[in-house]
C-alpha cells in the first residue's frame, strides 16, 4: 500500500538518496579535476547539495585573488563573496554568472542527477573577455595598482561562451562519474540486499523444517509407544487362544471328533502365525526405542544356521524348495546373541523359501571372508580409513524372482514390501528386514543384498569376528 | 511507497515492471528509453548478466517539474524474471506504487505466467502490499510470434479482470507507450485518492500525463482507460 514516507524510513538501496560525495570515488575524482583545472588554467570548486565543498582547484586567479585577500578591504569583500557563491541557488538547466568585486568572474551550473541537482560547479575565477577595459577595485591606500595589474594580467582571460562550453564537458563528464558511481552503489548494495533476504528466508525454511523433524521425531515415537503397548495387550489374550487350543488338542476337556481336531489345528496354526507378526511388531518397537539388549556369548554360526535351516525345513519341503546348507570349515566361534543371530537367519531363509519359485533352491553359506573394516574411522581419507579385515560372512541365495534395482535400497526399511498392492501374494508386516538388520548392526554388523530381475537375491550378514577379551 | 517531500516540493513514484523470465520486461524499459523526450529522462540503467539476462533490475529515472514548482521523478524498475531470483524480485517490488506485470502471449507460457503472477502476489503481501490494491495493468506482450493466445481470448480475460489489459509487441515499441500511460495514470488516480496529490502539486492527470509523455501516446490508451476508469 503507498503511503508518504520520510526517505530516512526506507529499507532497500533503491529508495535511498544518495549524495554528490557518495556516488563520486573522490581521491579520484580530486586527480580528474586538477587536471582539468591544469588544462584551462581555471580553478574552480564543487559543493554538495547541503553546500560541502568537495573540490577546490587553483587556477591563474589564485596569485590577484591572494593579493586582493591581503588587504583588509579586499578580505571583507572577498569573503562576503565567497558566501553569496556558496549560497547561490542554481536550477537545473540555468547556469548563472556572478561578477566578483575584483573585476574576475565566475559560472555556477548545477550537477544533475535523475534530473535532480545534488550540487554546484563554481568555474572560475576568470577574466572575461569583455569589457576589455575593467577598472581595479579602490581597496585603500596600501593597495598598489600596479602589483594588482600584473597579477591580474596572468588571469587567463575568455569569452563567456567558451567557459560556457567547457563547464557543460565538465558537467557531463561529471554526470557521467555519478552514474557509474550510483549503479556501483545500488550494484554492490542490491547484492547484499539479495544474499541477506535469500539467507533470511533460507534460515525460515530450515527452522520450518527442524520443527517439522522434531515433531515427526515425537510422533515416531508416539507410534513405537503405541505398536509396544497394542503388540503386549493382542499378545496376552492370543496365548491364552493358543493355549487352551493346545489343552483341546490333548484331551484335556474330553475327547474331540476328527472334524474339532482339524478345525483346532486350524486355530493353532492361524494363532501362531499371528504370534509371530505381533511378536516382530514389539521387536521392532523395542528396538526403535532403543530397548534391545543382546545376550552375548561364544557361539559356532555354523551351528547356529543349521538349526536355523533346520526349523525351516519343514515349510521348505511343503513349498517344495530345496535347502543347501554349506559350513565351511575354520569359521571361529564369535561373542555374539545366539538367539538373535538365530532370529535374523530365519527370517533370511523364511524369506528365500517365500519368494522363491516352486522346485527351486535356498543355498545358505557360512564361511570366513575379508571385508573392508565395519568400523567408521574419522580424520582419514576414504581409502586409508577402512582397513580389510576378516569377517564371518552368512550368505542366503535364493533362485527366486529377485528384487528390481530401484526398490533394493529399500528392502530394509520398516513396513516395506517390493509388492506394496493390496493383492500382493505373500503376507507378512514388512518388518522382518528392518528387524533383522537392526539385529546385526546391533552386533556391529552389516547385511549386504545383491539382486536382479530373474537371478535371485543372495542376502549376505557379516559379522566381526570379536572373542571374549 | 510515493515519497512526498513537501519541503524539498519533490514527489517519488516507484513503478515495477514484474513478469516470468524472458516476458519482455527490460525490453519494454529499452523502448520507452527510445521513444521518451531526453528532457524527461534518464540513462537506462541496465544491469545483467553476460547472456543478457536482468541480474538485479534495470531502472530508468522519468522526471519533471510542475509549474508550481515540484519536482515529479517517476522511477521505471523491471524485476528479474529468472527463478533463482526471487529474494531480489521482493525487493524491487518493496514500496511500489505501481506494477506492470508483462506476460508473455505464448500459449505454451500460460502456466509460467500464472506461476509468476502468484510469486508476485506473494512477494507483495510479505511486502506489505495487497494485490488488490496496488495501481496494476496487465500487458501481454510478443503478439507478433505464432501460437499465442488470441485477441478474443485476451479480450475475455480483459472483460473477467479489473486489471486494464494491454497488448504490445515490446521488441518493436508497440503497446509499450499505451502501457506505461496505463499505469501511469492508474497509479495518479489512486494516488490522489489517497493522498490529494492533484492539490498538493497544483497539478490535473492530463496535465500530470503530457508532462512526461508529451506527444509519444496514441490515444487510444486513453480511450480504453477512461472506459473502465469510471469503474475504478
Amino acid at each position: 500500500m503507498s503511503r508518504v514516507s520520510s526517505p530516512a524510513e526506507d529499507a532497500s538501496v533503491l529508495q535511498r538518496r544518495f549524495s554528490l560525495g557518495e556516488l563520486l570515488d573522490l581521491d579520484s575524482f580530486r586527480d580528474v579535476c586538477e587536471s582539468f583545472a591544469g588544462l584551462f588554467q581555471i580553478g574552480f570548486k564543487i559543493f554538495d547539495s547541503s553546500r560541502e565543498m568537495l573540490v577546490d582547484m587553483k587556477g591563474s586567479g589564485s596569485e590577484y585573488c591572494a593579493y586582493i585577500f591581503s588587504q583588509p578591504q579586499g578580505k571583507i569583500q572577498c569573503t562576503r563573496g565567497v558566501g553569496i557563491i556558496r549560497e547561490a541557488e542554481v536550477n537545473v538547466g540555468q547556469p548563472i554568472y556572478h561578477d566578483c568585486f575584483s573585476g574576475l568572474r565566475y559560472l555556477i551550473a548545477p550537477v544533475t542527477h535523475e534530473g535532480e541537482s545534488i550540487g554546484k560547479i563554481v568555474f572560475g575565477p576568470y577574466l572575461p573577455a569583455e569589457p576589455v577595459e575593467n577598472p581595479l577595485p579602490a581597496l585603500g591606500e596600501k593597495f598598489k595598482a600596479d602589483i594588482a595589474m600584473r597579477l591580474r594580467g596572468k588571469v587567463r582571460r575568455v569569452q563567456d561562451e567558451v567557459v560556457r562550453k567547457v563547464v557543460r564537458h565538465l558537467v557531463q563528464m561529471i554526470e557521467v562519474m555519478l552514474y557509474v558511481g550510483y549503479k556501483n552503489a545500488l550494484t554492490s548494495r542490491m547484492h547484499v540486499e539479495s544474499v541477506t533476504a535469500s539467507y533470511t528466508e533460507l534460515q525460515t525454511k530450515n527452522q520450518a523444517l527442524q520443527d517439522s523433524y522434531e515433531r515427526l521425531k515425537e510422533l515416531d515415537r508416539l507410534k513405537s509407544n503405541f505398536l509396544a503397548t497394542v503388540s503386549h495387550e493382542l499378545r496376552t489374550p492370543l496365548t491364552s487362544v493358543i493355549g487352551y487350543s493346545e489343552m483341546l488338542l490333548e484331551g484335556l476337556a474330553g475327547p474331540m471328533s476328527d472334524e474339532q481336531t482339524e478345525y483346532l489345528h486350524t486355530i493353532m496354526e492361524k494363532g501362531d502365525q499371528l504370534l509371530g507378526i505381533i511378536t516382530s511388531i514389539l521387536d521392532f518397537s523395542k528396538i526403535e526405542m532403543g530397548n534391545l539388549r543382546l545376550n552375548r556369548s561364544m557361539v559356532n554360526m555354523i551351528e547356529i544356521a543349521r538349526s536355523a535351516v533346520t526349523t525351516l525345513m519343514p515349510i521348505a519341503r511343503k513349498a517344495e524348495v530345496k535347502i543347501d546348507f554349506a559350513g565351511i570349515q575354520g569359521v571361529p566361534s564369535i561373542l555374539a546373541d545366539g538367539d538373535k543371530i538365530r532370529q535374523v537367519l530365519v527370517n533370511l531363509i523364511g524369506n528365500a523359501v517365500k519368494f522363491n519359485h516352486q522346485g527351486g533352491t535356498v543355498t545358505v553359506k557360512v564361511e570366513v571372508c575379508t571385508r573392508p573394516s565395519l568400523e567408521v574411522q574419522e580424520n582419514l581419507p576414504a581409502a586409508l580409513a577402512r582397513p580389510e579385515h576378516e569377517h564371518v560372512c552368512i550368505s542366503v541365495a535364493d533362485t527366486g524372482l529377485g528384487i528390481p534395482a530401484d526398490k533394493l535400497e529399500r528392502v530394509f526399511d520398516s513396513f516395506y514390501q517390493v509388492d506394496g498392492s493390496s493383492t500382493r501374494e505373500h503376507g507378512g508386516t514388512g518388518l522382518g528386514l528392518a528387524i533383522t538388520r537392526s539385529l546385526v548392526e546391533a552386533h556391529a554388523g552389516k547385511i549386504e543384498v545383491q539382486s536382479g530381475i530373474d537371478r535371485g537375491s543372495t542376502f549376505t550378514v557379516l559379522l566381526p569376528i570379536v572373542g571374549e577379551s | 511507497m510515493v515519497q512526498i517531500n513537501l519541503e524539498q516540493r519533490e514527489i517519488t513514484i516507484k513503478i515495477v515492471y514484474y513478469g516470468p523470465a524472458l516476458s519482455g520486461k527490460t525490453t519494454n524499459l529499452q523502448s520507452v528509453h527510445q521513444i521518451l523526450d531526453p528532457d524527461v529522462r534518464g540513462r537506462l540503467m541496465v544491469l545483467d548478466t553476460s547472456d543478457d539476462r536482468t541480474l538485479f533490475f534495470d531502472l530508468m529515472p522519468v522526471y519533471f517539474k510542475t509549474s508550481s514548482g515540484f519536482t515529479v521523478k517517476i522511477k521505471l524498475f523491471t524485476a528479474p524474471g529468472q527463478i533463482m531470483h526471487n529474494s531480489t524480485r521482493r525487493i524491487v517490488l518493496q514500496g511500489a506504487d505501481g506494477v506492470v506485470f508483462v506476460a508473455d502471449s505464448q500459449k505454451s507460457l500460460s502456466q509460467a505466467n500464472n506461476d509468476s503472477w502468484r510469486g508476485m502476489a506473494a512477494n507483495l503481501k510479505l511486502n506489505g502490499i495487497d494485490v488488490d490494491d496496488v495501481p496494476m495493468v496487465i500487458q501481454f506482450n510478443k503478439r507478433d510470434l505464432p501460437e499465442i493466445r488470441s485477441d478474443s481470448e485476451i479480450a475475455e480475460v480483459a472483460e473477467k479482470g479489473k486489471e486494464p489489459v494491454f497488448k504490445a509487441v515490446a521488441i518493436r515499441g508497440e503497446g509499450v507507450m499505451e502501457t506505461l500511460d496505463g499505469i501511469l495514470r492508474l497509479t495518479w488516480r489512486t494516488m490522489n485518492a489517497r493522498f490529494g496529490l492533484e492539490e498538493k502539486l497544483q497539478i490535473q492527470e492530463d496535465a500530470f500525463i503530457k508532462h512526461i509523455l508529451k506527444n509519444s501516446v496514441m490515444l487510444s490508451s486513453q480511450r480504453t482507460l477512461q472506459s473502465r476508469g469510471d469503474s475504478q
